[in-house]
């Protein structure tokens, strides 16, 4: 595991001090998890600003880092919880670079419900590895298994539609069969959808349901498409024509008859209708044209805007009242159902428009705000109902306030003279119970009444008696008698005017007799309404009103409105014995009248009294006589304007007249404070309540089409990285394929991450198969012997260190073949140096080892096969110079000597060779063990002792005391000592000297061998007074079979392998050797060792030990 | 010396093993000779001997399975290995299956076998 956590979290909170000194957290995070071993989850949350994207993506680099070691990374990019982001933010993602993604899953989050839209312009924008996900489930989903079959909403959106509009039409061509009137309008009463138009439709929906997926491909579809298309054309024209020039064609009334309105067919086509028609059919050719040029898309968008313009303004037109739209005689707008039905219509052509890759800007800004303008549209159309429906509550409560009003005018009047009337009858029953009345009678009646006092606005109260012509006379005279100190004026008593009526009604007694004494004798049949009511009074036996007349005959001011009145009359009839006050026949009545007790009224002070407690200044109420329709009196009403509608009105009748009763009201009236403002205040507030909702949820739409910016942005870089990592892989593979070694590397898991063709020729195994593997399972490397696993050195690698593969090892093929291979790993680091992973590189050695093997058997067969004849030589010689065999003579010994030299010469080549060659064949390997360094000098002086004591050399030897052992290969080391001793014995003349030291090396002496000067260093020298090596040729002395000139000139005895063998073998054992020599004086070697040397070099050929099969 | 020491030379190459027996026989031993490891392996099994000088590369039988069935045998005389073969892995094997030394036939004069017959 390297050293990344798998769970990452970064949090950003920023304190910002604000001008005034406030301060406030600004609060963003981002956390970078792994999801499952090759996902990587980022999330974004909050306000992000530049400095968290950076951060973040720089966590999810490293993982997916991680993750490319063993296989594909993948991101899960949620962004959900943004909430704002900088625009640094947004342009930090831009400079991301990051390795590449397989796929890169976007999830939105389920909380917003208005990003659907969006997703869908998004994804057609972005193709390839990224795609957008409303839940992360899906987002996973897609992540782990691929594309996953996603509804096609457009489809069922279209379905949708096409079966609406479908209901509508038939709807509509049913009612107007029928005659259901509420099929043809969903708004009863408003203007019903044209059968036509209805006909229309029909074709539309039908292309709507066709238009599937590739719908331009089908020819019979096109077809529909296109009939449908010419005939919304064709009709619209017809309409238009029909409209614009009067051409009636009529073919509306020629198909249908109107159930509704039977024989009397006037529902043209309203042009507003043909004229979306027509753009509808024309988009429908656009579409169907294919190919959708600039133009085409600008035609588009002006013949959807105005169909969509002409449907909704219907719509808001009749929300809020409008009513009036329908009653334009010159421009007869579209019903309702045809409004609705032409919006879905043009609502599918412009996702089809869309779908199929109009890119104009404004349809496309159109729809994806679509939500915002729909929701505030709903919320206008709202505004207006409600705005119509508070008018018609206001409305309603004035009615009401109104009618309680006038019901209680209306009630204190009818009440107020059906009191009088009664007073009426009262008298009667006086005159009934007395065959005559005395004034007083009257009088006193008329005071225990209580009239005059409890019903003010009553006037005058009298007695008319009918006086024939004939008895007028005596009538006077009869009155003049009656006079009194009460009724002084009795005496003056005459009838006036004077006129020619057969009979006469003079007024008797007047009460309140005080103030109209001047009414005394009046004769009322000189004037003709009061003759007609009381003569129709007389004639039906009731109460009778009169129209109005001047009261005040004998005033100057004959307008002067307290004259107006009227007046009621009850007719008083002789008794008749019968006990009934009202004779039966009208003959009886004309014949028994005796005179009318007559009421009289100003109206003035009768209805001002009456209405005085329902006087309003925003109430008016008029008295109207019914009879001549003038108006009698009027409340004051200051507000209330003089042609204000009459609110309320009935016909009252009392005492056989006919009079109306108006209401007329002001603006204001029946309004509290809260009803004058409640329509104007819903219609406002609607309005902004939908302006502030469409903006709020546009600021959402733009808020989640940042953060979707934010992380395209993000993703579209990721992408383009991708291409460029997989085009670097690319190369890379390349490169490594074209590599005849294996190569394979490793993560830090030990998940295999690369395999190239080399490595899949040697084990078997296809890259496929081994990549994202563990590499144990798949690439097993065994110890030859004994099958034990052998991968220490990819352990070794993995902890940082470069290492080879021990010896002997093999690789088991997928085939179970084993395979000797040669190997180093080493690791792979990061920029920062953190570690990686690890490379391995192997190669098959098998062929190899057959050659190494080949030669190290020449070599041994050669050198066994060369010294069994030595052996024998040498043997047979020493027996012979022993004397085992018998004395021999001088020149014999002398001869078999010679030969016997010469085969130790011989046998000292061979050694020298096989040594060289084993040197050459790396098969000498140091196999330390702790040798002191004087026990080997001693030996192999001893060895040498002969050659010493023949040549009288002085051998001194300086050995430093407590020196340490060598960590050495005995042998190798034995090489150098023997070889460097026995030259120096052997090229230094007799009686000359040969000096051996053996120290621990000194600090300078470390320094000039270029050596660690801290290290544990072996010091060896050996100088001898012998021949020397010529300047010339010091710098080949080291050569194989390189032999000095002077030294073969004198003839001495040697291989040319020593010094050679010398030098390899100090290397190989990590020291240095070097020399001083002069020429005739001697030459001193100096060799330098580590006490502890290297036990085995990755130069080493890995080749196995083999027995050598030599036959013989 | 009190008893005569009994070597017995298991050595294919015959001028070898005569020039051997030659000197042994003169410095006072008992000398048998063997041609080959199987040979060496029957006398063993038969007589009793203080020094055995073995060849490594024999024919039929091969010093080194002698020495391993001398080994398995559990009975193990003084081995003295005489061989041209000078590569340490096979010194190192010999040492390993028992013997007590090993001497390259070429380097190492009579002498010093003759010594070390001695010394055993």
């Amino acid at each position: 595991m390297g050293s990344h956590s798998p769970f990452l979290v970064y949090y950003k909170n920023i304190s910002v001090m604000n001008n005034k000194g406030e301060q406030t957290v600004k609060k963003g995070s981002a956390s970078v998890t792994l999801l499952d071993d090759r996902t990587v989850v980022c999330r974004l949350s909050g306000e992000i600003t530049g400095a968290i994207v950076k951060e973040s993506m720089r966590q999810t680099r490293l993982l997916a880092e991680q993750i490319q070691m063993h296989s594909q990374p993948r991101l899960l990019l949620d962004i959900s919880k943004i909430t704002k982001q900088t625009s640094e933010a947004r342009n930090r993602a831009k400079e991301l670079r990051t390795v590449g993604f397989e796929r890169i899953a976007i999830c939105g989050g389920k909380r917003s419900v208005v990003m659907v839209g969006r997703y869908l312009v998004r994804i057609t924008s972005i193709g390839g590895y990224t795609k957008f996900f409303k839940t992360e489930k899906r987002a996973v989903h897609w992540l782990e298994r691929g594309d996953i079959q996603v509804d096609d909403n457009q489809l069922s959106k279209r379905a949708v539609t096409a079966v609406l509009v479908l209901l509508t039409a038939v709807g509509a061509l049913i009612g107007w069969q029928l005659g259901v009137s509420p099929l043809t309008s969903i708004i009863p009463a408003a203007k019903p959808m044209n059968p036509m138009t209805a006909l229309t439709f029909l074709p539309l929906a039908l292309t709507i349901i066709l238009m599937r997926k590739d719908w331009q491909r089908s020819a019979w579809r096109q077809r529909v498409a296109l009939f449908t298309a010419s005939w919304c054309l064709l009709f619209g024209a017809i309409v238009l024509l029909n409209f614009l020039f009067n051409t009636g064609v009529g073919i509306d009334s020629w198909l249908f008859v109107d159930k509704l309105n039977s024989g009397n067919f006037t529902g043209v086509t309203s042009p507003a209708s043909a004229l979306s028609f027509m753009c509808l059919g024309s988009i429908l050719f656009c579409l169907l044209s294919g190919q959708e040029r600039p133009w085409q898309q600008t035609l588009l968008f002006i013949l959807s805007g105005v169909v969509f313009l002409q449907a909704i303004s219907i719509l808001i037109a009749f929300c809020f009242g409008f009513e009036k739209i329908y009653t334009f005689d010159d421009y007869p707008p579209m019903p309702i159902n045809t409004a609705i039905a032409c919006l879905l219509v043009n609502n599918i052509f412009a996702t089809l428009s869309r779908s199929s890759g109009i890119s104009a800007r404004a349809i496309k800004g159109f729809y994806a705000n679509w939500q915002a303008l729909v929701v505030g549209l709903l919320l206008v159309l709202i505004t207006g109902v409600a705005w119509q429906q508070s008018i018609h509550d206001v409305e309603e409560n004035i009615n009401t306030v109104a009618r309680e009003a006038y019901t209680k005018a209306d009630s204190n009047i009818q009440g107020r003279l059906t009191t009088y009337i009664d007073a009426l009858n009262g008298y009667k029953g006086l005159f009934s119970a007395s065959s005559d009345v005395a004034p007083n009678e009257f009088h006193n009646y008329f005071a225990n009444s209580g009239l005059s006092t409890n019903y003010p606005g009553f006037t005058i109260f009298s007695y008319a008696a009918v006086v024939p012509e004939g008895s007028k006379k005596t009538f006077i005279q009869q009155t003049q008698a009656r006079a009194s100190a009460d009724y002084p004026k009795f005496a003056q008593y005459t009838l006036y005017p004077a006129n020619t009526n057969s009979i006469h009604y003079p007024l008797l007694y007047i009460e309140p007799n005080d103030a109209n004494t001047a009414g005394y004798g009046f004769d009322l049949s000189s004037e003709t309404i009061r003759k007609e009511t009381l003569e129709k009074a007389r004639d039906i036996g009731q109460p009778q009103a009169s129209g109005i007349i001047n009261l005040n005959v004998s005033s100057q001011d004959k307008n002067a409105p307290d004259n107006f009145g009227f007046f009621i009359g009850l007719p008083i009839y002789q008794a008749t014995g019968k006990g009934d006050t009202v004779p039966i026949s009208l003959q009886e009545r004309r014949k028994l009248i005796k005179g009318f007790v007559i009421a009289y009224f100003v109206n003035n002070r009768l209805f001002g009294d009456l209405f005085a407690n329902v006087e309003n200044k925003d109430a008016q109420f008029a008295v109207v006589d019914q009879a001549t329709g003038k108006e009698v009196y009027s409340t004051k009403a200051d507000n209330v304007p003089a042609d204000a509608p009459i609110k309320q009105s009935s016909i009252f009748e009392v005492a056989g007249k006919q009079w109306r009763l108006d209401m007329t009201v002001s603006n204001t009236y029946g309004k509290s404070d809260l009803y004058k403002f409640l329509p104007s205040g819903i219609l406002v507030v609607g309005l902004a309540v939908s302006l502030l909702a469409g903006l709020l949820i546009f600021g959402q739409l733009r808020r989640r089409d940042q953060a979707l910016q934010l992380a395209a942005d993000m993703t579209e870089d990721l992408s383009a990285e991708r291409n460029l990592a997989v085009a670097n892989q690319r190369k890379d593979e390349a490169v490594l394929s074209s590599i005849g070694d294996a190569v394979f590397a490793i993560n830090t898991k030990g998940r295999i991450s690369l395999f190239n063709q080399a490595c899949e020729t040697i084990s078997g195994y296809t890259a496929k198969e081994a990549l994202g593997k563990m590499y144990g399972s798949i690439l097993r490397f065994e110890y030859e012997k004994d099958g034990r696993i052998n991968d220490s050195f990819i352990r070794e690698a993995l902890d940082g260190h470069i290492s080879s593969m021990k010896n002997h090892t093999v690789l088991v093929r997928k085939d179970g073949k084993r395979v000797a291979v040669a190997d180093s790993a080493a690791p792979i680091r990061d920029a920062r140096g953190t570690l990686m992973g690890v490379i391995v590189v192997f190669r098959d050695v098998s062929k190899e080892q057959e050659l190494d093997r080949a030669k190290t058997e020449f070599v041994s067969l050669a050198s066994h096969q060369l010294r069994t004849p030595l052996s024998a030589i040498n043997w047979y010689g020493e027996l012979l110079l022993s004397g085992d065999s018998g004395k021999l003579s001088k020149a014999q010994h002398e001869y078999i000597q010679e030969i016997y030299d010469g085969n130790q010469r011989m046998i000292e080549l061979v050694n020298s060779l096989l040594d060289v060659s084993r040197l050459d064949l790396g098969k000498l390997t140091n196999q330390p063990t702790p040798t002191s360094m004087q026990e080997l000098a001693e030996s192999v002086e001893k060895e040498l002792r002969t050659s010493i004591e023949s040549k009288k050399l002085k051998y001194v030897k300086q050995i430093a005391s407590s020196l340490p052992k060598i960590i050495a290969d005995p042998k190798l080391l034995r090489m150098i000592v023997q070889n460097l001793l026995s030259n120096a014995i052997k090229y230094t003349s007799n009686e000359g000297s040969v000096h051996v030291t053996m120290r621990k090396a000194a600090d300078s002496e470390l320094r000039d061998a270029k050596l660690d000067i801290d290290g544990d260093y072996f010091f060896m020298s050996v100088a001898d007074t012998g021949y020397g090596i010529p300047k010339t040729q010091q710098s080949k002395i080291f050569s194989k079979l390189f032999r000095a000139d002077n030294v073969r000139a004198l003839d001495v005895e040697g291989t040319g392998l020593g010094l050679y063998i010398v030098k390899e073998v100090v290397a190989k054992l990590g020291g240095r050797v070097w020399f001083t020599s002069i020429e005739s004086v001697g030459s001193t070697f100096y060799v330098i060792l580590p006490f502890k040397t290297k036990t085995a070099s990755s130069t080493e050929k890995a080749v196995g030990p083999r027995k050598p099969q030599i036959k013989t | 010396m009190a008893q005569q020491k009994h070597v017995l030379i298991v050595e294919d190459e015959k001028p070898l093993a005569h020039a051997l027996e030659l000197k042994l026989g003169h410095e006072g031993f008992k000398v048998s000779v063997a041609q080959n490891g199987q040979q060496g392996l029957d006398l063993i099994n038969t007589t009793q001997f203080d020094i055995v000088l073995l060849d490594l590369m024999m024919p039929v039988v091969d010093g080194f399975q002698v020495l391993q069935a001398l080994k398995s045998k559990g009975a193990m005389p003084y081995v003295i290995v005489l061989s041209n073969l000078s590569q340490r892995e096979d010194e190192e094997r010999v040492l390993a299956l028992g013997a007590k030394k090993y001497f390259i036939k070429s380097d190492t004069p009579l002498s010093v076998i003759v010594e070390e017959v001695q010394k055993a």
